[in-house]
């Protein structure tokens, strides 16, 4: 590796850590993210096959991917908070280094793969994956691992790319679909062997699926644009610069249009199924938008410019505007749930007698990893537990919530700040909040920081 | 007298008449006419007094936090530091906004260069029906944008050529920029002029191309760097500025023909389109181009909702007026080759009645009738300084386009003003405050009193026009003591209900 790419790589690197680093520093020892705690839960299981999550109201069986059984391994040799805190940055790190080698291997010059690496190493989408336990960023790692290995074309090499793309088809068939369609993009001319992969890709998803060892992702309702643009607000989000860039990268690709014919093919897809099943799924749009990204950038400044001081004021504010989006998701990072004050709640909640807490579902994960059962979580489908715990929320029909209490057990409700300000309720007598004046009813037992933990007495 | 030493006395006494009409219709009036202009009262005096915009404003939505761009405002507190507030609201933007009849001069000149052109259409540039109305009496930030918007034009078309132009271009977008986000417009319509160039072929320079990009960028990171929070709270919703759903269907009305008749003025409108057609069907004008991609994406705007009516046609109308000047040009250069070359004179008089006919009279009728409709009586006046005397936690409701005007005279918060971005629940903001003043049932309206805190009702003139006033008053006189009973009505809330 030549010096000036590993200055890159070590650049690249800091920016994949540092927010991590201000999180902690800041007093903030938590990993981030709900879907950590759900992930770290199941690893935790000590489970190979099978976990029956006693923890959500009417219980749940759930399957084990060897996601979560490599995040056991990690958790178990460097401890839960270093191992999750590490174990996320360094799939992060691998997946930067084979992306640069991918780069490589297509013949990419120097200058695109170091800047391609930056950008993907300093976006919103890769950052938030990559510091928190989440199956994306495992799925991400495998697949450009098998493409690394896809790419030796030695047998060998084939297995172990197998291997690699198998492990993530436990997480549905959109990783199927994916890496069908990178095979298909990146050998187009060696047929044969394309299909060979894809019919055991596509034997191996079908054989998992039907002997029920998919993993269940959790359901989440979202707004594509806004998860998309991170400075709308999305966590796996792309900075607007970068997709501005990109635009202009096709754009200016005028050579070999029909060679990236593929790829144009490839990113609309992935816009399709981000859009329409899962808008995590637009990290895989960040590696290739950045390539894109990084084009124009090379082009931009080497062009021949009538107006140099236009130009260098372009490319300020360029960077500028990257290094801002950056800068920006870094702050949102580190207040990202949970916070100091939120983990102080849970800690008291731990210390309760076991009950069943009701909170908004988004704290679902967080309170079933406190111990606690939860009524209702991000993997919850059933309508009537979530039309029900809505109407615990709004009511304020003391009879009609109490008849819901019982139903579902409930001993302690837990809310937080999020659930004052719009997550649930906008007004400070609305609904259950209202009821919570009953001393009769409803105890509070802890109060900081805008956390408070109430207890039902029957 | 060398002809250019003529038009430019020319210049300065068509400066002068449109500032002179101008200030004489401010004056006429010690307020301002629109509830907007009280917003920019505010923000003035705040500027004076602590050298910031007032981003946190404590009575505005009865407390929330506002970001918009300050330019305009620092400029009008520039000047407050000399003169009274009131004298420098009317003052400077009419100065601004007659400045445009400078640019119309020189960017026509540019385009046409024709000297008898550009003075004309520097002459109806003062009297744009739509313009005019906008920028006499309310403060209007458009009296410092739609200036700085054609030199901005002027300096694009100039760097073509010399390139010491792109820094004049750069700090004029910039200025802005730092005005108002409408700059947007101008950045498509560049967009839509690279666009066309490129489908007509006409020669497009790598200046244009890099000017352009980097506008682009410049939009984009100062809109992300100050607009942020907003835009993490509302989302996309930002792009149609937060406005309540209900209010969308009135504040973006349909573009009708008669409207933009009545706005732009019958004669430039006319003269306009026929320019329009003339580059697209059988001569190409370069830089007539940059002003056809300019209107294309007003009218895109338009059409899609995205611009308020108004100042859709504010832009529209001034667009015109060049349009107008490249009409002259043709109508001169094609007079120059008839018999009556000779009495050309004739010609320029014969255009002079027309637009003083079409443009500069139905032009200060328009903004008289405004100004008189919409600008606070004197009893409305006595009502709003009467809610200076109430406790100053006192929160008053208005109908929501007069929030700013109850707020920046009695001092009290509001429950809701144009400032749509200022809220996350607006809608619900909105329902209420109609639900309100519509006054269905006595309790009802009691409770939606309560839930924001509502000590008095403020029924204005254009309330009761609005709402149904009869319903109010047909309340309990307890619960809704009529405090004022004069033209303007108060109602004092005397109670709450609660639930049991």
């Amino acid at each position: 590796m030549k010096i000036k790419t590993a200055y890159v790589f070590i650049l690249a690197v800091i920016l994949l850590i540092l927010p991590g680093i201000i999180r902690y520093y800041g007093h903030n020892m938590a990993v981030a993210g709900e879907n950590s705690y759900f992930n770290l839960r199941i690893a935790q299981s000590n489970n190979f096959l099978k976990f029956n999550d006693e923890k959500i109201f009417g219980g749940r069986i759930i399957n084990i991917s060897p996601y979560h059984i490599i995040l056991n391994l990690a958790i178990s040799v460097l401890g839960v908070k270093f191992g999750s805190f590490v174990f996320p940055i360094i799939l992060g790190i691998i997946s930067l280094f084979l992306f640069y080698h991918l780069l490589k291997y297509f013949g990419f010059e120097d200058n695109i793969k170091n800047i391609s690496c930056l950008l993907v190493a300093s976006s919103p989408a890769f950052v938030y994956i990559f510091n928190t336990l989440n199956i994306y960023s495992f799925s991400l790692t495998m697949i450009i691992a098998g493409l690394f290995f896809y790419s030796k074309q030695k047998w060998i090499w084939d297995i172990i790319s197998l291997l690699f793309f198998v492990s993530t088809l436990f997480f549905g068939w959109i990783f199927a679909a994916i890496i069908i369609f990178i095979l298909i993009i990146y050998s187009l001319k060696n047929t044969l062997r394309t299909v060979i992969y894809a019919v055991i890709i596509l034997g191996a998803y079908l054989g998992l699926f039907f002997s029920g060892m998919m993993l269940y992702l959790p359901n989440y309702q979202y707004d594509y644009f806004r998860e998309t643009v991170s400075a709308l607000g999305g966590n796996v989000g792309l900075p607007a610069f970068l997709i501005f860039l990109s635009i202009i990268g096709l754009v200016l690709r005028k050579e070999n249009k029909r060679k990236f014919i593929p790829a144009y093919i490839f990113i609309a897809f992935l816009i399709i199924i981000s859009a329409f099943f899962d808008f995590n799924i637009n990290i895989y749009l960040n590696f290739i938008l950045s390539c894109f990204a990084a084009f124009a950038i090379i082009n931009l400044s080497r062009m021949k410019w009538d107006l140099d001081l236009v130009k260098d004021l372009t490319m300020l504010i360029l960077v500028c505007g990257l290094l801002f989006s950056y800068a920006s998701f870094s702050k949102k990072f580190v207040e990202l749930k949970p916070s100091p004050e939120f983990n102080e709640g849970l800690n008291f909640l731990e210390k309760l007698p076991q009950g069943t807490v009701l909170s908004h579902k988004s704290n679902g994960f967080f309170i079933e990893n406190s111990g606690k059962w939860a009524v209702i979580d991000y993997l919850s489908t059933s309508k009537e537990i979530i039309n029900d715990s809505s109407t615990i929320f709004y009511s304020r029909n003391l009879p009609k919530t109490e008849e819901l209490l019982k139903k579902y057990n409930i001993t302690y409700i837990f809310i937080d700040n999020e659930m004052k300000n719009g997550l649930v309720w906008s007004k400070e007598d609305e609904g259950l909040l209202f009821l919570f004046n009953n001393n009769e009813t409803f105890k509070n037992l802890y109060r900081v920081e805008d956390i408070e933990i109430w207890k039902y007495t029957t | 007298m060398s002809p250019k030493v003529k038009s430019i006395i020319l210049l300065a006494f068509i400066f002068s008449i449109v500032l002179a009409v101008r200030l004489n219709l401010a004056f006429r009036y010690t307020e301002f006419t629109s509830d907007d202009a009280y917003f920019s009262l505010r923000q003035v005096e705040n500027i004076k007094k602590t050298g910031l915009p007032l981003y946190n404003d404590p009575l505005s939505y009865g407390g929330t936090t506002y970001v918009f761009l300050p330019l305009f405002h620092y400029i009008l507190a520039f000047f407050n530091l000399f003169l009274p507030l009131y004298f420098t609201c009317k003052l400077i933007p009419n100065i601004l906004a007659a400045t445009f009849v400078i640019v119309t001069y020189v960017l026509s000149y540019h385009l046409t260069k024709n000297e008898k052109a550009s003075i004309l259409a520097s002459l109806v540039s003062g009297f744009v029906p739509i313009f005019l109305k906008a920028t006499i009496n309310d403060i209007s930030v458009y009296s410092l944008v739609i200036p700085l918007n054609f030199l901005a034009i002027y300096f694009f078309l100039r760097l073509i050529k010399e390139k010491k132009y792109s820094l004049h271009f750069i700090i004029t977008f910039i200025l802005i920029l730092l005005a108002n986000p409408s700059v947007i417009l101008l950045l498509i319509g560049l967009i839509f002029y690279l666009a066309i160039g490129f489908l007509e072929k006409i020669r497009i320079e790598r200046s244009e191309i890099e000017i352009t990009l980097f506008s682009f960028f410049a939009y984009c990171w100062l809109m992300f760097l100050i607009f942020k929070n907003s835009l993490l709270n509302l989302g996309p919703k930002i792009i149609w500025q937060n406005i309540p759903t209900n209010m969308i269907v009135q504040y973006f009305t349909n573009v009708s023909i008669i409207l933009a008749i009545y706005s732009i003025g019958a004669l430039t409108l006319l003269c306009g389109a026929y320019v329009i057609y003339l580059n697209f069907f059988e001569k190409i004008t370069k830089e007539i181009f940059i002003l056809i991609g300019f209107s294309l994406s007003i009218f895109l705007a338009l059409w899609l909702k995205l611009i308020e009516i108004n100042i859709g046609f504010i832009f529209l109308g001034s667009i015109f007026v060049f349009f107008f000047a490249e009409f002259l040009k043709l109508l001169f250069s094609w007079f120059e080759k008839t018999k009556f070359s000779r009495h050309e004179k004739w010609l320029v008089l014969a255009i002079l009645i027309m637009v003083i006919t079409t443009s500069v009279i139905p032009a200060i009728e328009l903004s008289l009738k405004y100004i008189k409709k919409y600008t606070p009586q004197e009893e409305e006046m006595k009502a709003l300084k009467w809610l200076k005397n109430v406790p100053p936690d006192s929160v008053i409701i208005s109908a929501p386009n007069e929030g700013h005007k109850v707020t920046f005279i009695s001092k009290r918060k509001n429950v809701m003003d144009s400032n749509y971005l200022a809220s996350t629940d607006i809608n619900e903001r909105f329902h209420d405050t109609e639900n309100i003043f519509k006054g269905f049932s006595s309790t009802e309206t009691i409770k939606l009193l309560n839930k924001y805190g509502v000590n008095y009702v403020f029924f204005s003139d254009y309330a009761k026009e609005a709402y149904n006033e009869k319903n109010f008053k047909s309340f309990s006189p307890e619960c809704f003591e009529l405090v004022f009973d004069e033209e303007p009505l108060i109602y004092k809330l005397n109670c709450r209900v609660e639930q049991i």
